[in-house]
C-alpha cells in the first residue's frame, strides 16, 4: 500500500511540474485571434480605402453640404433632417463621418504607402490621391485639421498635431505631386499591380493621373479670393497637365447594390422623405427648361417635378434624386472632367482670358447634359446656356451652371462659400443667423486630443472662405 | 471535525439545538464543491433545497432564484417560452464584460451564456431586436438539483478565479441514495396553464386615421415600394395604411371592432414529467433521471422543450479511493417569439394594430402578410410565417476521483466538460417586414457551438494542533479551456415563396466567429479554528489567461476571513440569546479581459452612416480589410475586485428569530473599457483599463419561526437588500461611456458620480426654476443637451416567504417586493403617439401642458389631443425623461399548497405528493406597461431597464402529482 502511495505522490509531482513547464504553450496559441488577421494584402487594403471614400463622399457630409448648398431641403420626416434643415449642427452630429475619414481611409493609405510604396508605387500613388481626397473633404469643412500626424496612432501618442489650413492645402498639392511620380512610374518598376480592388479605374493609371491634376486644379482654385491671380494661373497649368479632353477618364465613385448599395438609394429605402430636392434647385432647373431634370430628379407626388423650401421643410411630397444618381447601383461622380472644364472658365475668366472662360464654360454645359442625359442639349439650350462669348460670359453664369452640373456633389457648398452663387437665402427658421460655413470641431478631439484646434463656432469661415 | 451527511429540508437554516460546544452542523457547499460548516464561513452566502425552488414552478434554474436571497437580482426578458433570466449579485461589477456570476454544477463551471443570432455585418446592437433567446443554464433540469448555495462575496468566489468574480452560483445535484428496500422511485407529472398577467391600456374608441380622418387599412400583400418585383407583384397596391389610431370614432363610423389582443394571446399550456430512480449498495449508487418539459406560449406558435436524461454514479472500491460520475444528456428545442424594435414584432405589431382591423385575417389568399400598415407584419402572420427556431444538443459529463491518502491528506481529482450545439434558424416570409431587404423573404441559418473543459486537482491536509487548533490546508491547480463557434449562413431575396432553402435565395453571404479562452491557476487556501469559536481562513490564487500577452499573463490575488463566534465566548450570555457570530471578509479577485485584446488586428469594416445599412464587404465580388478602429493594447491588466464585507449572525430563543445582516463594499478597480482616442490617430478607441466603481450595500435575512409544534409549524423568511452603485472614475478625456447603442432619444451611459447603466436622454427645456418652458405653440420643447433621466438599480429589493404546515399539509407564499428602479417605457410613448394608449382615448378635449412660456408667464396655450399625445407624452416629440417610469411593485411570486399522502406511516418512502402552485398570480405595480420585470435586451446583454414592445409576462396555475415508491 505505502508503495501504491509513493507512486501516486510521484505522479502528482510529475504532473504537477509538468504543467508548469508547458504553462506558456498551453497558453500561447490562443493569444492571437482565429476571426480577424494580423496581415493582409494590399488589394484588400485598396478596397477598404476606396469603399471608406465612398462612404464619405456619398453619406452624411454630402446630405449635410447639399442642404447648406441649397441644393437639398432637410424635411420634418425625420427629426435628424429637420436638425440638418435648422443648421442644428454640434459637436457630436458628425463623430461617425470624422471616423471614417481619418480610421477608415487616412490610416490605410498611410500604411497602403508605407508598406507597400517600394514595391508598388501604383499601389503608393493611388492611395496618395485617395488621402489627398479625404484629407481635402476635412479641411474643407473643418478648415485646420493635421496633416503629417493623422493616422499614426501610437507614433504620435494618439494625440495629431493640427495644421493651419494654409498649409495643409499646400501639403494636399505636394501629396499630389507626389502620387503623380508615383502613378507615372513604368509598369516594370511595380512588383503588383493594383486591378479589381481599384473600384475607380480598375488599375488604369493614367485616369488616376489625370484625376491627380484634376484635384490639384479644384484645391488651388479653394484660393481664389486669397490669391486669384496665382490659383488660377496654377489651376490652369494644372488642368493643361492633365492632359483631359474628354470625360473618358472621369472617377466614379462604383456601387453594385447589396452590401454596396449606391447611398443615395439605401438613404430613402431606410430614411424615406427625411431629405427632398430643394425648392430652389428645382425651379432653377424647371426655369431654364433644362433636359437634366428628369435625370436629376425622381417624379414627385403628382407625376412632376418639385422642390421644398428650405424655410418650410413640412412638404416631403416632393422630388427626391432620380434613378440617375439614386439607383442601388448608380455610380456617382467623384472627380469629373466636367468639373475640370468649369473650375477652366473660372480660372480663364479671373486670369482675364474671357473667351477662353467662355469656350471651357459652353464645353463643360454641354458635356454635362450628355454625360448625363445621354444626348447633346437641343438647339434652344444650346443657344440660351451654352453660347456664351467673351462678352457675356460672367462668373455668375459659370457658377450657375457648375452648381447645376455637379449637381449632387459636394463642391457646390464651397463654391457658394467662395463665389457667393448662386445667391442662397438662409433659413429664417434655423437655430443659426446664417447658413454655416464650416463644421464644428469633433467632441472627441476636444476631449481626447490636447493637440486640437477646437473650433466650435459653424459661421465662423475657414481660412480660404474670405470675402 | 465530523462528516456528516445533511439533508436539507425545506427550510434554509436546520434547526440544530445549540448546546456549549456543539455548533451548528448547517454545511453549505463551497467553492470548487468543498462542503464546509456554515458557522466557519467568514462571508455570506445564501442556500437552497432544489424543493426551496421547486415551489417557484419555475423550469429555468436561474428564474428560479427570483425574490429568494439578499443581493440577488433575478431580471426576466418577458413570459415567452425559454426567454432568458438575467441574475446579478450585489449589482455590475464591470462595464462591458460579464456581470452574471459564474454558474457551477458538482464543482464544474458550465455555460450560462445567452446568445443573439446575427452575422458578423450587422452594424447594431443584435440584442435590440430579434427573438428572445434562452439563457443557456435552462438547459438544466431543475429536478436533478438538490441544492444550490449563492457565493456573494469575491472571497467565496476567490478560488474559481477571474470567472467567479461576480459571485457563483453552486448547484449540487442529486445523487443515488441506498434505499431500505432496493432502488427508490420517483414519477412526478404537472400541468401548467399561462395567461398574460398585464398589458397596458388600449383604447377602443377610435380607428385608423390621422386628425380625426379614417384613412385606409393597407392591401395585403407585396408593396410595389419595395424592390421586390419580378418575383412577386400584387396588383392591388392602392393603400399602405396606418399605423395611427387617430381616425373617427368607430361608433360614428359604424365599424365592426375586433378584441385583437384577446384573439391573439393564447392560453399556454406546459407538461412536466420526471422519472428518476435512486439506489444500490453502500459501495456503489447510482440515480437514473429523465425529465421531459414541454410548454408553449402565450404568444401564438411559441414553445420551448427539454428533455434531459442524465446518470450519476459513485463507486468505492476500497477505503482509499472513490469514484464517481455524472452524464447529462439534454435536447432544448424552441420556437421564439419576435421581440422588441422589429417589424415582425408581435408586441410591436399588435399594440398598434387599430381595432377595426382583425387580426385573425392574418393571410392573402395568395398566402401573403395581410396587415393594417404596409411596413408592420401582422403579428399572426409573423408568428406563424417567420419562426425563429433553435434546437440544442448538450453534453454535461464529470467525474472524480476521491484517494485518502494517509489519515489526514486527502487528494481529489475532477475534471468536467461541458458541449452543446445550437442549430437556429430565422425565416422571413416574402412580404414580412424583418428581412434585411424589405418583404423579399430571408433565411438565417447560425449553428453555434460552446465547449467548456475544466478540471483542477486539489490536495487537502487536515489536522488537529492542539486540543483546540485545527488545521485545514489544500493546495490545488486547474485548468479551464471555454470554446465557442459561431457560424452564420444567411440567404436574402428568395425566389419561392415557402421553400426555405439557401439554394432559393439569390443574395449569399456567410461569416463566422470562433472564440478560445484558456486559463490555468494554482491555488492554496488556509483554514484554522480555534476552540470553536474563531475561524480564520485565508487564500490566494495565481491566473494564467490566454487573454494577456505572453510576458504579462498571470496575476495573483488573496482573500482572507474570519469569525468569532461571540456567544461561545461570553460567559454571562443572555438566555434568550442561542447563537451569535460576527465576520468579516476581504478579497480581491483578478477579471483576465475579454481574449484577442492585445494586438490590433485587419478586419471587414462596415461604414454605416447612423441612417442606412451602409457599405461593407464583399463589395461588388470584391474583398476588402482595414486596419481596425480599435487599437489593441499589449498591456492589458486584470480588472480588480475588492470587496470588504462584514456581517452579523444571531440566533434567539433558539430559533425564533434569527437574523444575519450584512454589509459589503466593492471596488471594481481597472476596469476595462474601450476609450475612445482622437480618431484622426486613425483609430476611435482603445480596450484599456481605467475605471473603477464602487457597489456597496446591506442584505438582511431574517428568519422566524413563530409556531413550531409536532403538527402545526409556520415559518418566514424575510430577505432585503439595498445595493448602491457608483461609476467614480472613468478614463481620461472620457465623459461618458456608452455601455451598449440603444436608442437615438436615450441610452445607458457610465458616468461619473451616476449609478452604472444610468438612463441618458433627452429631457426637456427647462428654466431656472425647473418649470418646463412651453413654446408659442402650446408644446414643450427639448433641450439641446441630452442628461440624466433615471436609473434603472432599485432602492431596494425584498422577498417575504410564510410556510404553513399542517401535519402533510404545506402552504407556502412568496411575495416579491420591489421599491424603485426606473424602467424606459418606450411602448407607452409610442402607443401615446399612435393613439391607441388609454390615456389617448381622452381626445375630445384640448390639452394645456403645464409649465411656463419664454417670459415666465404660465402656459395657457391650448394643444389638441393628437398634438398633446403625439408631441408631447408621445415619442413623436416627447423628451425621453416623459418616459421614465419609477417602478414599485409587489408580487406573489408562489403560492404552492402540496399535500402528502402516505401509504404507510413507517416508511419514509412511498407516499403521493400533490402541489397546486400558482406562480405570478397577482401583481400591484404603477407601471404603466407590461410585468415590468422585462428585458428589452436579455440576459445577454449589459443593457437593463428599457422596454420597447417586449413580450408581456404570464401568470400560470399549475397541478402536479409525484409518486414516490
Amino acid at each position: 500500500m505505502k508503495t501504491f502511495k509513493n507512486f501516486l505522490n510521484i505522479g502528482l509531482m510529475v504532473v504537477i511540474v509538468s504543467t508548469i513547464a508547458s504553462c506558456d504553450s498551453f497558453l500561447e496559441d490562443d493569444i492571437v485571434s482565429p476571426n480577424d488577421p494580423a496581415k493582409v494584402t494590399p488589394e484588400l487594403r485598396m478596397a477598404n480605402v476606396q469603399v471608406a471614400t465612398f462612404a464619405t463622399y456619398s453619406g452624411q457630409l454630402t446630405r449635410q453640404s447639399l442642404v447648406f448648398g441649397c441644393q437639398l431641403s432637410g424635411t420634418v420626416a425625420g427629426s435628424q433632417s429637420r436638425e440638418t434643415a435648422q443648421y442644428n449642427i454640434t459637436e457630436i452630429t458628425n463623430e461617425n463621418e470624422w471616423e471614417v475619414i481619418w480610421a477608415g481611409a487616412v490610416v490605410d493609405c498611410k500604411n497602403i504607402i508605407k508598406d507597400y510604396g517600394a514595391q508598388s508605387p501604383y499601389y503608393a500613388g493611388i492611395a496618395q490621391v485617395i488621402m489627398a481626397l479625404n484629407i481635402g473633404l476635412a479641411t474643407y469643412l473643418w478648415g485646420d485639421v493635421p496633416f503629417d500626424e493623422g493616422g499614426l496612432g501610437v507614433e504620435v501618442d494618439l494625440k495629431p498635431k493640427y495644421e493651419s489650413q494654409a498649409v495643409v492645402l499646400n501639403k494636399l498639392q505636394l501629396l499630389l505631386d507626389d502620387a503623380i511620380v508615383n502613378l507615372s512610374r513604368p509598369l516594370t518598376d511595380n512588383g503588383f499591380v493594383p486591378e479589381t480592388d481599384d473600384f475607380i479605374f480598375g488599375g488604369n493609371v493614367d485616369g488616376w493621373i489625370q484625376t491627380a491634376w484634376i484635384l490639384k486644379a479644384r484645391y488651388i482654385n479653394r484660393l481664389s479670393t486669397v490669391n486669384p491671380l496665382g490659383s488660377a494661373t496654377d489651376a490652369l497649368s494644372f488642368l493643361q497637365s492633365s492632359n483631359a479632353t474628354d470625360s473618358s477618364n472621369d472617377a466614379f465613385m462604383a456601387f453594385f447594390g447589396g452590401n454596396a448599395t449606391n447611398q443615395w438609394n439605401a438613404f430613402e429605402a431606410n430614411r424615406q422623405g427625411y431629405f427632398r430636392v430643394s425648392e430652389l434647385f428645382a425651379n432653377l432647373l424647371i426655369n431654364i427648361n433644362d433636359p437634366r431634370l428628369s435625370y436629376f430628379l425622381s417624379e414627385d407626388g403628382d407625376g412632376g417635378f418639385s422642390g421644398t423650401p428650405s424655410d418650410d421643410p413640412s412638404d416631403a411630397a416632393t422630388s427626391y434624386l432620380g434613378a440617375l444618381y439614386a439607383s442601388p447601383d448608380s455610380p456617382l461622380p467623384l472627380v469629373t472632367f466636367v468639373e475640370a472644364k468649369f473650375i477652366e472658365a473660372e480660372a480663364q475668366l479671373r486670369a482675364g482670358a474671357n473667351a477662353a472662360a467662355a469656350s471651357a464654360h459652353n464645353a463643360a454645359v454641354i458635356l454635362s447634359v450628355l454625360q448625363v442625359t445621354g444626348s447633346a442639349p437641343d438647339a434652344q439650350f444650346e443657344t440660351d446656356y451654352a453660347s456664351e462669348t467673351s462678352g457675356s460670359i460672367t462668373l455668375e453664369k459659370i457658377m450657375t451652371q457648375k452648381y447645376i452640373a455637379l449637381f449632387a456633389q459636394m463642391e457646390c457648398y464651397s463654391d457658394w462659400r467662395r463665389t457667393g452663387i448662386p445667391n442662397l437665402i438662409p433659413n429664417p427658421n434655423a437655430i443659426l443667423s446664417g447658413i454655416p460655413l464650416r463644421l464644428p470641431t469633433p467632441q472627441s478631439e476636444r476631449l481626447c486630443n490636447s493637440n486640437a484646434i477646437v473650433v466650435g463656432d459653424p459661421l465662423l469661415p475657414v481660412f480660404w472662405d474670405q470675402p | 471535525m465530523r462528516a456528516r451527511e445533511v439533508t436539507l429540508g425545506s427550510n434554509t437554516r436546520v434547526d440544530v439545538k445549540l448546546e456549549s460546544g456543539v455548533m451548528m452542523d448547517d454545511v453549505v457547499v463551497t467553492a470548487l464543491g468543498v462542503s464546509k460548516e456554515k458557522t466557519a464561513l467568514g462571508y455570506a452566502v445564501s442556500e437552497f433545497s432544489g424543493d426551496d425552488l421547486g415551489k417557484s414552478g419555475e423550469q429555468n434554474v436561474i428564474q428560479q432564484l427570483a425574490a429568494k436571497a439578499p443581493g440577488v437580482q433575478v431580471i426576466g426578458s418577458g413570459g415567452t417560452p425559454g426567454a432568458s433570466s438575467k441574475v446579478l449579485i450585489r449589482g455590475p461589477s464591470t462595464f462591458t464584460g460579464e456581470n452574471q456570476p459564474l454558474i457551477v454544477i458538482d464543482g464544474v463551471p458550465v455555460d450560462n451564456s445567452t446568445s443573439q443570432s446575427s452575422p458578423r455585418d450587422y452594424p447594431f446592437n443584435a440584442n435590440l431586436q430579434g427573438v428572445n433567446n434562452s439563457n443557456r443554464a435552462i438547459d438544466n433540469n431543475p429536478n436533478d438539483i438538490e441544492s444550490v448555495t449563492i457565493l456573494k462575496e469575491p472571497a467565496a468566489a476567490a478560488l474559481y478565479g477571474a470567472r467567479a468574480g461576480n459571485g457563483a452560483i453552486i448547484y449540487t445535484t442529486k445523487r443515488g441514495k441506498t434505499g431500505k428496500k432496493g432502488p427508490g422511485v420517483k414519477v412526478s407529472s404537472s400541468v401548467e396553464l399561462s395567461k398574460v398577467n398585464k398589458l397596458p391600456d388600449f383604447q377602443d374608441k377610435y380607428g385608423p386615421g390621422i386628425n380625426g380622418n379614417s384613412i385606409a387599412l393597407a392591401d395585403p400583400g407585396p408593396d410595389e415600394r419595395f424592390d421586390n418585383s419580378p418575383f412577386f407583384v400584387s396588383n392591388d397596391d392602392v393603400a399602405f395604411g396606418t399605423p395611427n389610431s387617430w381616425g373617427r370614432s368607430n361608433a360614428e363610423n359604424g365599424d365592426v371592432t375586433f378584441d385583437n389582443i384577446d384573439n391573439f394571446y393564447e392560453t399556454g399550456v406546459a407538461f412536466v414529467n420526471n422519472i428518476e430512480i435512486s439506489g444500490g449498495k453502500e459501495n456503489s449508487l447510482l440515480r437514473l433521471a429523465i425529465g421531459d418539459n414541454r410548454r408553449s406560449g402565450v404568444v401564438p406558435n411559441t414553445d420551448f422543450n427539454r428533455t434531459s436524461m442524465r446518470l450519476t454514479a459513485d463507486f468505492k472500491p476500497s477505503e482509499l479511493i472513490k469514484i464517481g460520475g455524472t452524464a447529462n444528456y439534454i435536447k432544448s428545442t424552441g420556437t421564439m417569439a419576435q421581440n422588441g424594435s422589429n417589424l415582425s414584432g408581435e408586441s410591436l405589431s399588435l399594440f398598434r394594430m387599430p381595432n377595426t382591423f382583425d387580426v385573425r385575417n392574418y393571410k392573402s389568399p395568395l398566402g401573403f402578410n395581410n396587415t393594417y400598415f404596409f411596413a408592420y407584419d401582422n403579428p399572426l402572420y409573423s408568428v406563424f410565417e417567420n419562426p425563429f427556431t433553435t434546437s440544442v444538443d448538450r453534453f454535461l459529463g464529470n467525474m472524480y476521483v476521491d484517494l485518502d491518502l494517509a489519515e489526514n491528506l486527502k487528494v481529489t481529482y475532477r475534471i468536467g466538460i461541458d458541449q452543446y450545439a445550437d442549430s437556429r434558424k430565422q425565416i422571413f416570409a416574402v412580404t414580412s417586414n424583418n428581412d434585411d431587404l424589405g418583404q423579399v423573404g430571408q433565411i438565417n441559418e447560425n449553428r453555434l457551438k460552446g465547449s467548456q473543459m475544466y478540471a483542477d486537482l486539489i490536495m487537502t491536509y487536515t489536522k488537529s494542533l492542539t486540543d483546540k487548533l485545527n488545521l485545514n490546508a489544500s493546495l490545488g491547480h486547474n485548468f479551464f479551456i471555454t470554446q465557442f463557434d459561431d457560424l452564420f449562413a444567411r440567404g436574402r431575396i428568395m425566389s419561392i415563396p415557402n421553400f426555405y432553402n439557401l439554394s432559393n435565395t439569390s443574395d449569399l453571404y456567410s461569416s463566422n466567429y470562433s472564440e478560445t479562452l484558456k486559463t490555468f491557476a494554482f491555488f492554496g487556501n488556509l483554514e484554522l479554528d480555534y476552540d470553536r469559536w474563531f475561524y480564520i481562513a485565508l487564500t490566494g490564487r495565481n491566473e494564467w489567461s490566454s487573454s494577456f500577452q505572453l510576458d504579462n499573463n498571470n496575476f495573483f490575488y488573496p482573500s482572507a476571513s474570519a469569525s468569532v463566534v461571540f456567544t461561545e465566548l461570553w460567559d454571562s450570555k443572555p438566555t434568550w440569546l442561542s447563537f451569535g457570530k460576527v465576520r468579516y471578509s476581504f478579497a480581491a479577485v483578478g477579471i483576465a479581459p475579454e481574449p484577442y485584446n492585445t494586438a490590433t488586428y485587419f478586419v471587414t469594416p462596415t461604414y454605416p452612416d447612423g441612417f442606412t445599412n451602409g457599405l461593407t464587404f464583399p463589395y461588388g465580388s470584391v474583398n476588402g480589410f482595414g486596419i481596425s478602429n480599435t487599437l489593441g493594447n499589449p498591456n492589458l491588466k486584470p480588472e480588480r475586485l475588492i470587496g470588504n464585507e462584514v456581517g452579523v449572525f444571531v440566533s434567539i430563543l433558539d430559533d425564533l428569530f434569527s437574523l444575519d445582516v450584512t454589509y459589503y463594499n466593492q471596488k471594481s478597480k481597472d476596469i476595462l473599457l474601450f476609450v475612445p482616442v482622437a480618431q484622426n490617430s486613425g483609430f476611435s478607441s482603445q480596450y484599456t483599463n481605467g475605471a473603477e466603481m464602487v457597489n456597496q450595500g446591506w442584505e438582511v435575512q431574517l428568519g422566524i419561526n413563530p409556531y413550531r409544534n409536532r403538527d402545526f409549524t409556520w415559518s418566514v423568511d424575510i430577505n432585503w437588500s439595498t445595493n448602491n452603485n457608483e461609476v467614480t472614475k472613468l478614463a481620461d478625456c472620457v465623459e461618458e461611456v456608452n455601455l451598449e447603442a440603444a436608442f437615438a432619444s436615450i441610452a445607458s451611459f457610465a458616468r461619473v458620480g451616476e449609478p452604472i447603466g444610468e438612463f441618458y436622454g433627452t429631457k426637456w427645456r427647462r428654466d431656472s426654476n425647473r418649470n418646463i418652458i412651453i413654446g408659442a405653440n402650446g408644446r414643450p420643447q427639448i433641450d439641446s443637451k441630452t442628461g440624466k433621466i433615471g436609473s434603472w438599480i432599485p432602492d431596494w429589493i425584498g422577498g417575504i416567504r410564510n410556510t404553513f404546515s399542517y401535519k402533510d399539509l404545506t402552504l407556502s407564499v412568496l411575495l416579491d417586493f420591489r421599491k424603485g428602479g426606473d424602467v424606459w417605457n418606450g411602448t407607452y410613448a409610442r402607443l401615446n403617439n399612435v393613439g391607441r394608449s388609454g390615456d389617448s382615448e381622452a381626445r375630445e378635449q384640448t390639452y394645456i401642458v403645464e409649465g411656463v412660456t419664454e417670459t415666465g408667464e404660465a402656459n395657457t396655450v391650448a394643444i389638441s389631443a393628437q398634438d398633446y399625445f403625439r408631441f408631447v407624452v408621445g415619442d413623436a416629440g416627447g423628451a425621453a425623461e416623459e418616459f421614465i417610469e419609477t417602478v414599485d411593485l409587489v408580487r406573489l411570486r408562489d403560492l404552492s399548497l402540496s399535500y402528502r399522502l402516505k401509504f404507510r406511516s413507517d416508511a419514509q418512502k412511498s407516499h403521493l405528493d400533490f402541489t397546486f402552485t400558482a406562480i405570478n398570480l397577482w401583481l400591484s405595480t404603477n407601471y404603466k406597461g407590461v410585468d415590468p420585470e422585462t428585458s428589452l435586451t436579455g440576459a445577454g446583454s449589459n443593457l437593463n431597464g428599457f422596454d420597447y414592445f417586449n413580450n408581456p409576462g404570464i401568470k400560470s396555475f399549475m397541478l402536479g402529482v409525484a409518486f414516490t415508491f
